[in-house]
Order: structure tokens, then sequence, then C-alpha cells
């Protein structure tokens, strides 16, 4: 089991308990590790026009962040593009993120990271409308029962050749959900068997539901480090996982 | 129930830990921080953007200290901010109160997310 509760780095910060307490954010910040985000969730075009808007802002002040550039941050401390960079986040793999909110990302120069439910998308289309009722996938207007809602694996594929795609988990579950050595398997170790099939990558981030941080759940950070999982993104904290650096850097 | 990251206040366990509000920010803040939370959380998650700052934690930072002047220097400005907030937002709240640090943050990146432009100046 990873010791996640009682590691103190050098900077002085308890990385387990402190890593989502006031004393931890405030700590990350005056050592120059913190990220910027905007999350998204559903884009449906009729928001397109304000998302344009929203993203080309963002593309002009900042930089994209690919993987790459996280890593290097990461195992260097220097960020080395000429503006910060900003991550929008587009979650759970809804059809109009590939198809409305990604170009958009591309138009404006940014890299759009993607946590996706991975069986979403092999829910039947008639029946995807519901799917996302029962897991608390947020509706719109315009979504229309009946018609396909989430992205395909063809798109999870093109997106990977651009963007930054991982699961987050496959039916939407928060941890205290994932119990049994066949929940673990489900919703940590498949989604991203079938994330790397598709892409070819390696899926490096990791989102429940909820945004359960590590020392929330060793538990569950054990296993994403045991699936190949090299970052967990929680409500408060990228975090890079332990004993990680045996997994592949990129 | 929406997903995951600064939109769920499930866990909220105020440990009644009065924070001692003793940094100044550097740069100015805005007036009334409550106003922007509550603007926040009026948004429609499913469809609005929502900023957020979020730490960054390696576990080998043991050997790897943030040398990037940029980043130190926002970051030097941004901490005290997590002071200033929480004693406006939730001065009762505990340290590890975890849905009390989201809204601050949230706070933050909607008022401060171009500190590094200016270093300097809310919106």
């Amino acid at each position: 089991m990873t010791n996640t509760m009682t590691n103190t780095n050098e900077h002085g910060a308890d990385a387990g308990a402190a890593e989502t307490s006031f004393a931890g954010l405030t700590a990350a910040l005056a050592q120059g590790r913190f990220l910027r985000v905007v999350n998204y969730h559903n884009t449906p075009a009729a928001d397109g026009e304000q998302l344009e808007a929203e993203l080309a802002r963002y593309g002009e002040r900042y930089a994209p962040v690919s993987l790459a550039d996280l890593d290097r941050f990461r195992t260097t401390g220097r960020w080395h593009k000429d503006r910060p960079g900003i991550i929008p986040v587009f979650y759970e793999g809804y059809r109009n993120n590939a198809e409305v909110a990604a170009p958009l990302a591309e138009k404006a120069g940014l890299i759009a990271w993607f946590p996706i439910i991975t069986d979403f998308l092999d829910v039947p289309v008639a029946e995807q409308y519901g799917y996302a009722e029962a897991h608390d996938i947020g509706l719109v207007p315009e979504d229309v029962r009946g018609e396909r809602l989430a992205m395909t694996w063809e798109q999870v594929g093109e997106l990977s050749e651009r963007h930054v795609v991982t699961p987050h988990t496959a039916n939407h579950r928060a941890t205290e959900e994932i119990v049994t050595p066949e929940d673990f398997e489900r919703e940590i170790f498949a989604p991203k068997r079938r994330m790397d099939e598709v892409t070819g990558q390696s899926a490096a981030l990791f989102a429940f539901l909820h945004g359960t941080a590590r020392a929330h759940s060793p538990q569950h950070a054990q296993a994403l480090e045991d699936a190949g999982y090299r970052y967990l993104i929680s409500n408060t904290m990228i975090q890079h996982l332990n004993g990680s650096t045996k997994h592949s850097e990129h | 129930m929406t997903d995951h990251p600064h939109q769920t206040h499930q866990a909220h366990h105020p440990q009644h830990a009065r924070h001692p509000d003793s940094t100044v920010p550097a740069v100015p803040t805005i007036p009334d921080p409550r106003a922007v939370l509550a603007e926040c959380k009026e948004r429609v998650l499913e469809r609005e953007g929502i900023p957020m700052y979020l730490g960054f934690e390696f576990d080998d930072a043991g050997t790897v200290a943030v040398t990037d002047q940029t980043a130190l220097a926002e970051g030097a400005l941004l901490a005290p901010l997590v002071g200033h907030y929480r004693a406006q937002l939730s001065p009762d709240a505990g340290d590890g109160d975890e849905p009390a640090l989201i809204d601050v943050l949230q706070v933050m990146a909607i008022a401060h997310l171009d500190l590094d432009l200016d270093l300097g100046g809310a919106r």
C-alpha cells in the first residue's frame, strides 16, 4: 500500500493529509506548484459562440498544456513556454465535446483534456439518454432522447491525436461505489485497457466522480498505480501518483 | 449531482478552527467575494465553464522544486489570497474543509485568473 498518508516532501507539505487542505494548497501556490483549469461538461452547439469566445480569450493569454508539458514541469520545476499554461477540461465524453468543443479548442490553439466515462460510449444510442439520467451525466434541453449523446470510440482515437483523452471511470462512479475486486476491474482497470487499445497510447490521468483525492482513499490510489495511471485529478489538486516512475513517462 | 472537481460539496466536516488571517495580500482583492461565489454557484454547471486553480502535487518533489520565476512570482501573489478569501468566505472552516477550500479556489480563479499577466489587480 502506498504510504500517502505520511509522506512529507522536502518543501514541508504533507503529501497525504495536507493535500486537500488550506495549508497544502497555500504551500503549493507559494512553491509555484499550481495549474489553471477551466472545467466544462456539456457543450451544446447552441453555446458554441460563447465557448469559442471563451477559449479564444484563454488561447490569447495562455499556452496549451500537453501531458509532456505536465511531466516536464513536474520533473524539472521549469515551465518552458513563454506564457503560463491553461487546461480546458471537458468531462464525461459527450458527443458535443468532440464535435463542438474540440474544434474550438484547436482553433484557439489549446490542448483540451477529456476525462471520459468509458461505458457511456458503449451504451446503445437509443439508451444513452436514460443512461445519462441514471449516471449523473448532466443533460441540457438540446439533448434529445434517442439521439447519440456520447462520442464514439473512433472520435476518442481522433481526439487523442491532438488532445488528452483519459478515463473518468467506466460508469461515473465515486470511490465509495468501487468496493469489490470486480468493481475495481470494471471501473479502473478495464477503462484504461480499452482506451489504450483505441489510442495506442497510455492513458495517464484518472478522475473519480466527486473528485476524490488520493489521501481520502489510498486503496483506490494504489489501484490507479497498478493500472498504470500516473496522475489523479482531484477537486483541488492534480496529484502525481507514487511509484508511477515504473510506468512509461509518455 | 455532477462530477468531480470543484462541484461537490458532500464531505463538509468543518473543524471550527478559525484561520489566522495574518497575511495581507499584495494584490487588490475583490470587495465582495460572497457575491462572486454566489454568482459562480448560480452558473449552469452542465454547460458553463468554471475556472479553477489546482495545486500540482508531485511526490518526487523531494528532488524537484519549481524554479520557474514566473510561476514563483504568481504563486507568491496567489498564496496569501487563500487565507484572505478563507477569512471572508468561511472563517470557521477547518484546515481540511475541502468544500470551503473549493469555494476559495473558485473565487480566486474567477477574480484573479489573469494575475500572471499584470501581476496585480482584481477584475
